[in-house]
C-alpha cells in the first residue's frame, strides 16, 4: 500500500463534554490528566489533541479500550459528534466547516458507518434495511432495489432479502448492515467494533471477509476494535488510544516490535513478532484468493 | 444557628459560614435529630408568638359599607378574589378577543360531527351491526364477536341507539383532535427538553384538574354544544398520546437513530422513516388510552349539552333513578369494551407485524 | 446525544437529610394538632343543631344567612349548612339530613316534592321570595333593541330569526339553550316548544348543569352575541344581566295539563324543614312561618351584592339584617328580637355560617 494524498487528514482534534468545555482549553490545565481535569471541571475529556491521516484504501484500525475515546473519534468523522476543536480534512475539505446541507451530502455520498449492534430497521426486510441509504437519497424504488440487491450479493445474503433482522443470527445481520454500507458506494467506511458482538467463530470469518471484500473494493476503512488481534490481523496501520489521546501510530509489526511507552507495550506483551508475521500472511492469503459466502 | 442538635463538624465544606451550608451540614449528620430540633423551634416559637389556631393572613383590604342605625358591614377584599378577578379578566379577554379564533374551531368540529352521526343514524341499525360484527370478527374471532353483537343489542333494545351514536361519533372526533394535538406535541416533546419540561406539568393539570374548572371557561369560548364536548374531552384525553408518543420516540433505539443520521437523513426522514415506525406499538397504547379516557368524559360531556349517552346517566341521576343511571352507565361500558378490544387486537397484529415476517 | 449527570454522593445525602425534616415536620404538626384538637369540641348543646340545605344560588343562600343568624342569636340553635346542587339536597331533606331548605322550587320540583310531602318526608312552612318568579324563554336585550320585531316566541318561526340563532350543529334550526337535563322543566320547555309548532323551527340544547346553562348565557352576553334561551327569576344572570322575556300566551290550567302551548305558572317557592324540626324547634317554626322575605326586598340585596365587590352571601345577610330591623322583627318574638339586636350591635357572627360563600 502506497501511502501518497491522505484521504482523511485529522488534525488537533478535541472533543470536551460538558457546560465548561472551553476551560480545558486554558493553560493552567495543559499538563493535567484527564481525570483530574473531570474532577475540577466537571468536563470530559473524550478525545485530547488528535491527529491523524488515513491514505486512500487503507485499512486504519483505531485501537483502545473501552473509555479511550475510539467511538467518539469514529462518530466526530461523520460528525454524529461535534468535535470542540481541531479539524478534520476529507480530500482537503474541512468537514466541521460544513452546514447542514453540506453534512447531508457528504453523509449520502462519501462515507458510510457500520454499526456494533448493527442499528437497522426492525421494521424492514433485509431488501429495505440495504437500500435505506438511497432510498434516503431519493433514488427510486427499482434503481434503489438493484444497486440494494447486488449489495446483498457481495455480502453472501442472495435469498434473504424478504427477511426480517428480528429473524437472523448477529453475524447475518452485521452482513446486513456492512451491505447498507457499501450500497451507497461511499468513498469510506468507518466500522465501529462490527464484529465485537459475535462468537469467536463467526468473528474469525467476518474478519476474512472483510478482508477478502477489501481485496476487491478498495475502500478507506476506519476500523475501530478492542482487540489486538484483530488490529494486527486488519490494519494496514494502526492507532492506539488512551484516555482521549493517540499514545502510537504505525503498522502493526512496528507496534509489536518498537512499543512507544509502557502502556502499549504491556499491551502487546502477549505476541510476538512472528505471530504478526502470520496473522499478516493469513490476511494477505485471504485478500487474494478468498471470496465471501454466508455462513 | 439553629444550633442545640445540630452540632457536627461540616468537613471539607469550603464555606460554612452561609445560612445554605449550615443547613448542609445540618442535614448531612442526624437528619432525624435535626429535623425534630427545628420543627419543635418552630413549633414553640409560634405558639408563643401567634397562639394555637392561627389564621393566614388573607385578606388585602377591608371596606366598610354603613348599613342602618350606626351599623357598618366590614367588606374583605382577599387575595384569593384580586386573583380570581384578574382571571376572571383574562377569560373575559380572550372570550372577546379570541373570539374568530374559537367560533371557526367551534363550527368546524360542528359540522364534522353532525356529518358523522348523520350519516351513522342513516344506515338501518341492522347493517351497523352487522359492520361492526365483522370486524370484530375479523380482528378478534369469534368471543369479540359474539360480544359486539350482544352489546350492540342491549344498546338497541334499551332505547339508547341514537344517543350511543351520538357518542360514537363525539369520541370518535374527540380522537381524532386528540391525534392532530397529541402526536406532533408527542413528537416535540421527545426531541426537545424545554418543550418537554414544559409540557409535562402541564398535562398532569390537565388530567387532575377538576373538570368543571376549564368546563365554565370553555362554555365562554365554544357557548354550549358539542364544541364544548369535544374541547373538554379532548382536554382530558390527550395526555396518553403525547405521554406515549414521546415516550415511544424516545425509547428507539439510538443507535438505529445513529444509523439513519449516518447515511443523511435528514431530521423530518429521521422521524418518518425511523422513529414513528418503530414506536408505532407504544403509540398505538396511547391511542387506546385516549379513547377509553375520551369515553369516560362522556358523562361531562354531556354537562355542557354534546348530547350522547352522557345526558341518559345525567337524566337518571337527577331524577334519582339509579336503576336508569345503572342501565345507561352500562352502555358506556360496553362501547369502551368493544372499542378497546378491537382496537387492541388491531395493535396486536401491528405489532406482531413489526416483530415478526 | 450527551447528558451530564453529576449526583455526587454528597449531594444524594443532602437530599436525603433534606427529605427527612420535611417528613419530620410533617408527623410533628400533625401529631400537635391531633393532639390539640382533642381538647376542644365537648358540645353541651340540648338543642338540636339545624342543618340549612345551601342550595348552589345566591339567593338561597343570603335567605339561608339570615335565617341563620335569627335562629342562632335570637333563638339559641346552633346552626350548620349543607352546601350541593337541587336533588341531593332534596333527598338530604328527606332523609333528616338537613333540617331547613329555604327554597323548594315549584313546578320545577312537581314530582319529587309531592311525593315526599305524601310520604310525610316534609313538612311546608309558606313561601319565601314571594311568588312573582317565572320561568321563561328569554333574549338579551341589546338583541331586541336590534330587532324591535322579535318580541314573541311565535317570531321563531320567521326565517331571519331562525337563521339569526341557528349555530352550525342545529341544522339551520334555531338554538334555544333549555333547562338542566333531568329537572322538571327540560321536559316542561320541549313540551312547550312542540305545543308551540316550534319542532321544525328550534333545536333544544340542553345543558347538564345550571351553571353550564349560565357560563353560556354569559359567554354570548359578553360578547353581544344573539341568545335564546330559559331563565328564571333568581337565577344568577337573570339577575345581573338585561334580559327581556319573549311573549308567550298566558298560563291556564287547561292549556298546561294538554298543550302545553302557553307560558309558566308563576313560580311558588316554599320554605320546607324536616319532620322533626316541627317536633324539636317549634318556635324556629313559628318564625319561619311569619318569614316575609320577598322578591322586592331580594332585589334590593342583590343590587347591593353586585354593586360591592368583596361581598360574600354572609356579608349581605349581615347588611340587610341590619338595615331591615323592621322587617324581620315582625317574625321573631320580642325576646328573640332583642338578643339579634343585641348581636348586631356587637357585631357577632354566626359560627354556623360558612367562611365565605
Amino acid at each position: 500500500m502506497t501511502l501518497q494524498e491522505p484521504q482523511i487528514q485529522v488534525e488537533g482534534l478535541w472533543k470536551v463534554f460538558g457546560d465548561d468545555a472551553d476551560r480545558v482549553f486554558e493553560p493552567e490545565y495543559e499538563s493535567k490528566t484527564r481525570d483530574e481535569i473531570q474532577e475540577e471541571l466537571g468536563a470530559v475529556v473524550a478525545l485530547r489533541d488528535v491527529s491523524l491521516s488515513v491514505a486512500s484504501g487503507e485499512i486504519f484500525v483505531v485501537m483502545g479500550l473501552s473509555g479511550s475515546g475510539k467511538s467518539t473519534l469514529a462518530r466526530c468523522l461523520i460528525r454524529l459528534v461535534d468535535a470542540t476543536r481541531g479539524a478534520i480534512r476529507f480530500d482537503g475539505e474541512d468537514i466541521l466547516e460544513y452546514g447542514p446541507s453540506e453534512l447531508t451530502e457528504f453523509r449520502r455520498k462519501k462515507i458510510a458507518m457500520v454499526f456494533q449492534h448493527y442499528g437497522l430497521l426492525p421494521h424492514r426486510p433485509v431488501l429495505d434495511n440495504v437500500a435505506f441509504g438511497l432510498e434516503i437519497q431519493g433514488m427510486d424504488r427499482p434503481a434503489r432495489y438493484e444497486a440494494a440487491k447486488a449489495a446483498i450479493e457481495t455480502v453472501g445474503l442472495d435469498g434473504w432479502e424478504s427477511y426480517y433482522p428480528r429473524e437472523m443470527s448477529g453475524g447475518m445481520q452485521q452482513r446486513v448492515g456492512i451491505a447498507r454500507a457499501l450500497a451507497v458506494d461511499p468513498d469510506v467506511l468507518i466500522m465501529d467494533e462490527p464484529f465485537s458482538g459475535l462468537d469467536p467463530l463467526i468473528r474469525r470469518r467476518m474478519q476474512d471477509e472483510l478482508i477478502s471484500l477489501e481485496g476487491q473494493l478498495h475502500k478507506t476503512i476506519v476500523f475501530i476494535t478492542h482487540d489486538l488481534n484483530e488490529a494486527i490481523k486488519l490494519g494496514d496501520r494502526v492507532a492506539i488510544m488512551r484516555d482521549g489521546a493517540i499514545v502510537q501510530e504505525g503498522s502493526p509489526e512496528e507496534i509489536v516490535t518498537r512499543p512507544a511507552d509502557d502502556y502499549v507495550a504491556d499491551f502487546v506483551r502477549d505476541v510476538s513478532a512472528a505471530e504478526v508475521a502470520k496473522l499478516r500472511a493469513a490476511a494477505e492469503a485471504v485478500a487474494t484468493g478468498g471470496s465471501l459466502e454466508a455462513e | 444557628m439553629v444550633g442545640a442538635a445540630g452540632t457536627q463538624e461540616s468537613e471539607g465544606d469550603p464555606d460554612n459560614t452561609s445560612l445554605a451550608a449550615g443547613l448542609r451540614s445540618l442535614a448531612s449528620g442526624h437528619p432525624w435529630l435535626s429535623g425534630t430540633a427545628v420543627v419543635i423551634v418552630v413549633l414553640v416559637a409560634s405558639l408563643l408568638i401567634w397562639g394555637p389556631q392561627m389564621d393566614f393572613p388573607t385578606t388585602v383590604s377591608q371596606t366598610e359599607q354603613p348599613a342602618a342605625d350606626g351599623r357598618t358591614v366590614v367588606l374583605d377584599q382577599t387575595i384569593r378574589e384580586v386573583t380570581g378577578d384578574a382571571i376572571d379578566d383574562g377569560f373575559d379577554w380572550l372570550t372577546e378577543e379570541g373570539d374568530f379564533l374559537f367560533d371557526g374551531v367551534s363550527d368546524a368540529t360542528a359540522w364534522l360531527l353532525v356529518r358523522i352521526e348523520d350519516g351513522l343514524k342513516w344506515l338501518p341499525w341492522v347493517a351497523v351491526i352487522a359492520g361492526l360484527a365483522l370486524l370484530s370478527f375479523g380482528v378478534g374471532r369469534w368471543k369479540l364477536m359474539a360480544f359486539t353483537t350482544l352489546a350492540l343489542l342491549y344498546l338497541g333494545f334499551m332505547g339508547l341507539w341514537s344517543n350511543a351514536i351520538d357518542t360514537i361519533a363525539l369520541i370518535v372526533v374527540a380522537v381524532a383532535v386528540s391525534l392532530a394535538i397529541g402526536l406532533p406535541l408527542g413528537v416535540l416533546g421527545a426531541r426537545n427538553r424545554l418543550a418537554d419540561n414544559l409540557m409535562r406539568p402541564i398535562l398532569d393539570a390537565m388530567q387532575t384538574m377538576p373538570s368543571f374548572v376549564y368546563l365554565l371557561p370553555g362554555i365562554l369560548f365554544f357557548g354550549l354544544g358539542k364544541p364544548a364536548g369535544i374541547f373538554a374531552t379532548v382536554i382530558y384525553a390527550v395526555p396518553p398520546v403525547i405521554r406515549l408518543t414521546n415516550l415511544g420516540i424516545r425509547q428507539v433505539s439510538p443507535e438505529v437513530v445513529e444509523a439513519a443520521l449516518a447515511f443523511g437523513s435528514s431530521p423530518r426522514q429521521v422521524l418518518l422513516k425511523v422513529q414513528i415506525p418503530m414506536a408505532l406499538p407504544t403509540i398505538m397504547a396511547g391511542i387506546n388510552q385516549t379513547t377509553l379516557m375520551a369515553l369516560a368524559m362522556v358523562t361531562i360531556a354531556s354537562m355542557v349539552a354534546a348530547g350522547g349517552l352522557g345526558d341518559d346517566v345525567l337524566r337518571a341521576l337527577q331524577k334519582n333513578q339509579s336503576g336508569n343511571g345503572v342501565i345507561a352507565g352500562l352502555a358506556i361500558v360496553f362501547l369502551a369494551i368493544i372499542i378497546d378490544r378491537i382496537t387492541q387486537s388491531i395493535a396486536a397484529e401491528n405489532r406482531e407485524r413489526l416483530t415478526a415476517g | 446525544m450527551y447528558t451530564q449527570r453529576n449526583d455526587t454522593p454528597r449531594r444524594g445525602l443532602l437530599r436525603r437529610g433534606r427529605f427527612a425534616i420535611v417528613l419530620i415536620a410533617l408527623i410533628a404538626m400533625l401529631a400537635v394538632a391531633a393532639v390539640a384538637a382533642c381538647g376542644g369540641g365537648d358540645g353541651d348543646d340540648e338543642k338540636q343543631t339545624l342543618v340549612f340545605s345551601d342550595l348552589n344560588w345566591t339567593s338561597a343562600q343570603i335567605q339561608n344567612r339570615i335565617a341563620q343568624y335569627i335562629v342562632e342569636m335570637g333563638y339559641d340553635y346552633p346552626t350548620d349548612v349543607v352546601l350541593g346542587a337541587t336533588l341531593p339536597l332534596f333527598q338530604g331533606l328527606r332523609r333528616g339530613d338537613t333540617h331547613v331548605t329555604m327554597e323548594i322550587w315549584l313546578p320545577n320540583q312537581d314530582e319529587a316534592w309531592n311525593e315526599a310531602l305524601a310520604a310525610g318526608e316534609v313538612v311546608s312552612l309558606g313561601t319565601s321570595l314571594g311568588s312573582d318568579w317565572q320561568s321563561a324563554f328569554v333574549i338579551p336585550a341589546y338583541l331586541q333593541e336590534q330587532y324591535p320585531d322579535l318580541d314573541s316566541i311565535e317570531d321563531l318561526k320567521d326565517d331571519q330569526y331562525k337563521a339569526l340563532f341557528a349555530s352550525a350543529e342545529t341544522g339551520g334550526k334555531a338554538r334555544l339553550v333549555s333547562c338542566v337535563i333531568g329537572w322538571s322543566c327540560e321536559v316542561v320547555n320541549a313540551a312547550q316548544i312542540e305545543g308551540y309548532g316550534l319542532g321544525d323551527h328550534v333545536e333544544i340544547i340542553a345543558p347538564g348543569d345550571g351553571a353550564a346553562l349560565n357560563a353560556d348565557l354569559i359567554g354570548a352576553y359578553e360578547k353581544g352575541d344573539p341568545w335564546l334561551g330559559y331563565q328564571w327569576g333568581t337565577n344568577e344572570p337573570a339577575l345581573v344581566l338585561d334580559l327581556v322575556r319573549l311573549e308567550e300566551p298566558e298560563y291556564t290550567d287547561e292549556c298546561w295539563f294538554t298543550t302545553k302551548a302557553c307560558a309558566y305558572e308563576d313560580a311558588t317557592i316554599l320554605i320546607a324543614v324536616h319532620p322533626d324540626v316541627v317536633a324539636n324547634a317549634p318556635d324556629v317554626v313559628a318564625m319561619l312561618r311569619a318569614w316575609t322575605f320577598d322578591v322586592t326586598k331580594y332585589r334590593v340585596v342583590a343590587a347591593w351584592f353586585n354593586d360591592n365587590a368583596g361581598a360574600d352571601a354572609n356579608d349581605a345577610a349581615l347588611w340587610w339584617l341590619s338595615a331591615n330591623e323592621d322587617v324581620w322583627s315582625t317574625w321573631v318574638t320580642e325576646e328573640a328580637a332583642d338578643k339579634i339586636r343585641a348581636a348586631l350591635d356587637d357585631g357577632e357572627i354566626p359560627a354556623g355560617w360558612p367562611e365565605a360563600s
